[in-house]
């Protein structure tokens, strides 16, 4: 066990870094470079200038930005924003923080309603709950996010009271802990519903073709013969072993799940990591663009060793690869 | 299947757009500025006029065309690589396959963004980068697939009667990967029409070609969704669920044809 | 033979099995697979009787069908009478008191009977959670003691099944169906993918079982050289129906029914060194359109006229030694 998450958290490292390399190829390589703009950005004092000429070190040769840039990465100097005029981390941290709350109950709802109804369509293959669950989450799949972002908007402006953008109502922040909570929960129920919806259709068209595969298994018939009923069939014995292939799909969604999320945020003026994308892209607040790039990477790496940990919990098998 | 009727349906609808199209969808009518769906404009007008339906009639062209494209890109350098990596095995195999796995890990329609933002968000460059971003899938379906004729015994005749790598490659390996390349490439459309339906949306794509993202786009930014002309919005997006319904069932439908164990233990490897 | 009373009688049950014209067809779309064609058996207390035939003569169906486990495609009819009851005749929560806890299984060796991702010893004792009240340390313990009377090291239940050899896995499978204290066993191929040695081995684990312990065994095999070491009587199969059965001595030194004799005649032996093993000439049944009469006639070396209307009921050889073959004389019972 503990080579194998030796060998995961080399892999990680080392995307890590390949995510690193292609900012660093990015933002200064590239043709169109963001930090030459720096220059020509009105926005900018003389003093901030100089200061960014020699933390980034423009002048010196390619490599040596190379390894500065790294060293800036891993010290936490990530530059400062053209727009808030604020170090890059202090803007991103907050928005990570509204991404979080986000992103987190969101996945693990999806996970539990798709894997669930992937269970129940899978066992009842053909049935017509089966083709009812298989299609709606086909369509569910299918749906563009931000699309279903903005049906909702219209159906909670014809409906009213059900917040459509921000975070929290406006003052909010400066009254009780209560209010405060209420507000956000109160904002956070569409984008969430979003999210979740957007999300659970691929995880149980997974589980479905997952647990169909494992009915055809020899143990399955082997475990039946003991005389046990299919509800304990299910729960002890075929759901753990579908759940395996399900987990890995699953670790490789992390990264279409953050796309949702950045999607949501913005059609949802959420202010989270996407929003602040969305937004420095039109301020061309490149430093802010680029950080955020990285925490999103850094997240979705981190996010697939988790995952990869959990799989290996589960299957005694893996412990010996 | 469905998904075929649904995809023969959208070619027709794209390419008969200008003659069944009603309005020059670029024709703006100041005096018919967002009218709901009526007689006269079966899905409603936009904020400066053009008719909705016309709007979305059109917008299949660049929708279909982007996706196609973009997946040519993908498919091509997904197949050159799965092919080259599986083949050669050893160091090649691993570097290519850990840059495989890089860009899976990595949220691509994030980077697409990203790179769009920073490289300009013209027509070839959307399509070149959803293409250079679509590739991983493909590529480890072609290894996998690789791995496996590679050790078939025509391809070691093959070699024993004095074959190349070239000839070996194009004769024997790449004929029977490619059948499974195709329930592939009918899923890589329905990724690249959605990815660029949301670039476009997020005004990162191409936002002056018309396509169902790029009506979306307008619809938000305009503020009509708040204000509740619904008509504005809906049909664009019916429109990219349909399409990517199509390609999603015709892949599954491929998928099921072509590819019988083959995938399930491309699935299991990546663990 | 065992006598039991029942109220105030005394009623004498002849056998532990009573299979009366069970027959099993599976629906597909080509039309309906005639696995098992009308087969009447029977199994008494502490017999070890070894069902023998090739790929396809329905045995494997016949066996899954004494517990009930066949997919839903299949049709069964016929009655099954277990120990006085009809089991086919049961409802769900019935049948599951009786499948892996009175009757057991034990699957193909080349068969995974073995869920992955769990530790031995509790697969083990699941059965006995499943039917008795026993806490689970206690079928734990239950679990290791079994595993020793199998063969196995307990030590070895703490492993999974990928740790584990072939002939190990199958030892366990068998302990996993004996946790019960089952009345009957049914071994589906228990031996075929596993070596000689172990063969051997896992053979006479099941006769010391008989013998300790006075379980039924229905040994499943296609290897009649295998059934005639271990069974008390066999029955062979052919294109879902019986052809031959009768106590082991009987049917492999006189043999009726041209089909075992063909089968005996193919096994090499050092009695027959130097004479061609014959294989048996022709193809195998077509289970969607079975013959009518015999079925084993186009490849019979003494198919006759008769054979074609022949009505495929076991004729009388001699005492308990029955073969469906015209040629058998004489007095039919």
């Amino acid at each position: 066990m503990g080579r194998y998450v030796a060998k995961r958290i080399a892999t990680s490292i080392l995307t890590f870094f390949g995510t690193i390399i292609l900012t660093f190829i990015l933002f200064r390589l590239l043709p169109g470079n963001p930090i030459q703009l720096l220059f020509r950005n009105p926005q900018l004092t003389q003093k901030q200038i100089q200061l960014l000429n020699s933390q980034f070190g423009l002048n010196k040769p390619l490599w040596l930005q190379f390894v500065l840039f790294v060293r800036n990465v891993f010290v936490g100097n990530w530059g400062i924003s053209f727009f808030y005029r604020a170090p890059v981390t202090q803007v991103l941290f907050p928005a990570l923080l509204n991404s979080v709350i986000l992103i987190l109950p969101a996945t693990v709802l999806a996970i539990l309603i798709g894997v669930g109804l992937g269970v129940l369509s899978g066992w009842k293959r053909n049935s017509a709950s089966d083709v009812a669950i298989l299609t709606s989450s086909l369509i569910l799949y299918a749906i563009p996010t931000f699309w279903l972002g903005i049906l909702f908007i219209m159906v909670a402006v014809k409906v009213g009271g059900i917040p459509v953008s921000g975070m929290v109502a406006i003052g909010v922040s400066l009254s009780t802990p209560t209010t405060f909570l209420v507000s956000l929960l109160r904002h956070l129920f569409l984008p969430m519903i979003t999210l979740t919806l957007v999300t659970l259709g691929q995880f149980t068209i997974i589980m479905r073709s997952s647990l169909i595969g494992e009915l055809t298994e020899d143990y399955v018939v082997a475990a039946y013969a003991k005389g046990m009923s299919s509800d304990r069939l299910l729960r002890k014995h075929v759901v753990p072993n579908a759940l395996l292939p399900t987990v890995s799909i699953i670790a490789i969604s992390i990264g279409t799940i953050v796309a949702g999320a950045v999607l949501t945020e913005t059609v949802f003026s959420w202010p989270g990591v996407g929003s602040l994308i969305y937004d420095s892209i039109f301020r061309r607040d490149y430093p802010v663009l680029q950080g955020a790039f990285l925490i999103v990477a850094f997240f979705v790496i981190v996010s697939n060793f988790v995952a990869d940990l959990v799989y290996a919990y589960l299957d005694p098998r893996v412990k010996y690869s | 299947m469905v998904g075929v009727g649904i995809l023969v349906l959208l070619f027709a609808i794209a390419i008969l757009a200008p003659f069944i199209s009603p309005y020059n969808p670029t024709q703006i009518d100041p005096n018919a500025i967002l009218q709901p769906p009526s007689a006269k404009h079966l899905l409603g007008t936009n904020e400066v006029g053009e008719d909705i339906l016309s709007l979305v009639i059109w917008g299949s062209r660049i929708s279909l065309l982007v996706g196609f494209l973009a997946t040519a890109v993908a498919i091509l350098l997904g197949t050159l690589i799965g092919v080259v990596a599986g083949y050669s095995g050893g160091i090649v195999d691993e570097a290519l396959m850990r840059a495989t796995d890089f860009f899976l890990v990595v949220p691509a329609v994030v980077l697409a963004i990203v790179v769009a933002a920073l490289l300009g968000n013209s027509l070839p460059n959307v399509i070149i980068i959803i293409g250079l971003l679509s590739w991983p899938p493909t590529a480890r379906v072609v290894r996998s697939a690789t791995l496996v004729y590679k050790q078939m015994p025509f391809v070691e005749a093959s070699k024993g009667a004095g074959g190349s790598t070239a000839h070996i490659i194009r004769k024997h390996i790449l004929p029977n990967v490619m059948p499974l390349v195709y329930a592939n490439t009918a899923l890589t459309i329905a990724n690249a029409i959605f990815t660029q339906s949301a670039l476009v949306f997020l005004g990162v794509g191409d936002v002056n070609d018309i396509s169902w993202g790029q009506t979306l786009h307008f619809a938000y930014s305009s503020g009509s969704i708040t204000a509740g002309y619904y008509w504005y919005a809906i049909p664009p997006g019916i429109m990219i669920v349909v399409a990517v319904l199509g390609f999603a069932l015709t892949g599954y439908a491929l998928d099921e044809i072509f590819n019988p164990r083959l995938r399930g233990g491309a699935i299991l490897v990546s663990a | 033979m065992k006598y039991s009373t029942r109220g105030s009688e005394v009623v004498r049950y002849l056998s532990l099995l009573e299979v009366s014209d069970l027959s099993v067809l599976f629906k597909i779309d080509a039309g309906a697979v005639h696995a098992v064609d009308g087969v009447d058996l029977q199994l008494d207390r502490g017999e070890i009787l070894g069902l023998a035939g090739e790929s396809g003569s329905g045995k494997s169906t016949f066996g899954y069908s004494l517990i009930r486990v066949l997919p839903k495609t299949a049709v069964v009819k016929g009655k099954i009478v277990f120990d006085g009851v009809e089991l086919l005749a049961l409802g769900d929560q019935a049948m599951r008191q009786v499948r892996g806890r009175r009757i057991a299984m034990v699957f193909q060796s080349s068969m995974n009977s073995l869920n992955p991702l769990v530790r031995v010893e509790e697969q083990i004792a699941e059965p006995l959670i499943l039917h008795s009240k026993v806490d689970e340390h206690r079928a734990l313990e239950s679990a290791r003691e079994l595993l020793s009377q199998v063969g196995v090291e307990p030590s070895k239940g703490r492993n999974y099944p990928h740790e584990l050899s072939g002939g190990l896995k199958q030892r366990v499978a068998i302990a996993m169906a004996l946790s019960t204290n089952p009345d009957l066993l049914i071994a589906d191929e228990p031996t075929t993918a596993l070596d000689v040695m172990t063969q051997a081995q896992i053979m006479s684990l099941m006769r010391s079982l008989r013998d300790k312990f006075g379980i039924s065994i229905i040994v499943i095999s296609h290897d009649l050289a295998l059934l005639s070491e271990v069974a008390d009587r066999i029955a062979l199969m052919y294109a879902g129906k019986i052809v031959e059965v009768g106590k082991t001595q009987a049917v492999v030194r006189s043999a009726s029914h041209p089909y075992t004799q063909a089968l005996l005649a193919s096994i090499p032996s050092v009695d027959n060194v130097g004479k061609e093993s014959g294989s048996i000439p022709g193809d195998p049944p077509d289970p969607l359109n079975p013959l009518n009469g015999c079925r084993f006639r186009p490849r019979c070396r003494l198919a006759t006229q008769g054979c074609e209307s022949f009505d495929n009921v076991p004729r009388y050889v001699d005492s308990n030694h029955y073969a469906a073959c015209i040629l058998v004389g004489g007095k039919t019972n």
